[in-house]
């Protein structure tokens, strides 16, 4: 079907249509979200968001650009908006809940090197790695961290990136080069910790 | 190769980023370097997740929960939700015109009643006791 006359047939408010660009771009959109929050849940969640704003903004739409570019820029700002208010949610709630949470990871703790076994340390190393690896793309700088979902996640190539970020060829790839130089610092610096 | 430059590379390494030449050179600084090869096996752990994270599905319920969802908004719009949406800064400019008007009339009503009970009542409690008190509040008057 052409993406063009999908898009008229949205803003007329045609449902059959949308329910054509949900099959297309829905798995696109739970990556970049994944990448994001890496939670199945929360990216679905988000991805359903995204599309109700595709819904109701579709005639903001000018196809002078494309408009996967469009609804990425979307989903991109949909993440990014998602993260600052779970940032300040938590900037109230933290001070109480860490010193809950250091209690509770003594008596975890003392609990847990009882009764471990081999398969649960696996497992607790695996979520932990998981978990590094999470932080150390929370850490990075948000356009840098933009570009390294989509490319890693997404496998975007660099021109789509630019269009996403409204910016050139040449800021994308020196983004991923700082991206992916940071990350590696981050999680070394998180290993050398470790030992 | 030495191991700063092998340690600037391992990301791309990883990634099959480098040409086959880099890549050979790395190999072989790995195979003799025991710290850039516990680097190398930890990253390599580690941007495994990605692969993980990227190979996941979304549930097969999504659409129909997103067309569910598209449904309530649909049906839970009034047509102030439109208007608003559609004329959401003549909407702000309303409100701030009021707010200017509001601000006006209280700016008002504060410097009449403040003038009220202190400039006026200055006249009822005139106090001249010599000539000097005199010059002092003619002074003040005027």
């Amino acid at each position: 079907m052409d993406e063009v006359k999908v898009i008229e047939n949205i803003k007329q408010g045609n449902k059959e249509a949308f329910s054509y660009l949900i099959d297309k771009y829905q798995d696109y959109i739970f990556k970049i979200m994944l990448g994001f929050v890496h939670r199945k849940d929360l990216a679905e969640d988000l991805t359903q968001e995204v599309f109700i704003k595709v819904w109701w903004n579709i005639d903001k739409y000018k196809p002078i650009a494309k408009f996967s570019t469009w609804l990425y820029k979307i989903a991109v700002n949909t993440a990014i908006n998602y993260l600052r208010k779970e940032k300040r949610e938590h900037l109230f709630t933290d001070i109480n809940k860490q010193e809950e949470e250091q209690m509770q990871q003594i008596s975890i703790d003392s609990n847990f090197k009882a009764h471990r076994s081999f398969e649960a340390d696996t497992k607790t190393e695996n979520a932990e790695l998981a978990h590094i690896l999470h932080r150390a793309i929370a850490s990075l700088p948000k356009r840098q961290r933009i570009a390294f979902v989509l490319v890693n996640y997404m496998n975007m190539n660099y021109k789509d990136i630019a269009e996403v970020l409204d910016t050139t060829y040449s800021t994308v790839q020196s983004l991923i080069f700082r991206a992916k130089r940071n990350l590696q610092k981050q999680l070394l610096k998180f290993m050398n910790n470790e030992m | 190769m030495k191991c700063k430059q092998v340690q600037l590379l391992l990301t791309d390494y990883i990634q099959h980023n480098l040409d086959e030449k880099t890549a050979a050179q790395i190999k072989h600084h790995l195979d003799s370097c025991e710290t850039c090869a516990r680097s190398y096996a930890y990253l390599k752990k580690v941007y495994s997740f990605i692969e993980i994270e990227r190979a996941q599905k979304t549930s097969p319920f999504l659409k129909m929960r997103i067309l569910a969802s598209l449904r309530n908004s649909v049906e839970n719009i009034s047509i102030l939700d439109i208007l608003f949406a559609r004329f959401k800064l003549i909407f702000a400019g309303i409100i701030i015109a009021f707010a200017l008007i509001y601000a006006l009339l209280i700016s008002n009503f504060l410097y009449n009643s403040f003038e009220k009970k202190y400039v006026r009542n200055i006249d009822n409690q005139l106090f001249v006791n010599s000539d000097e008190d005199m010059e002092y509040w003619t002074y003040y008057i005027q």
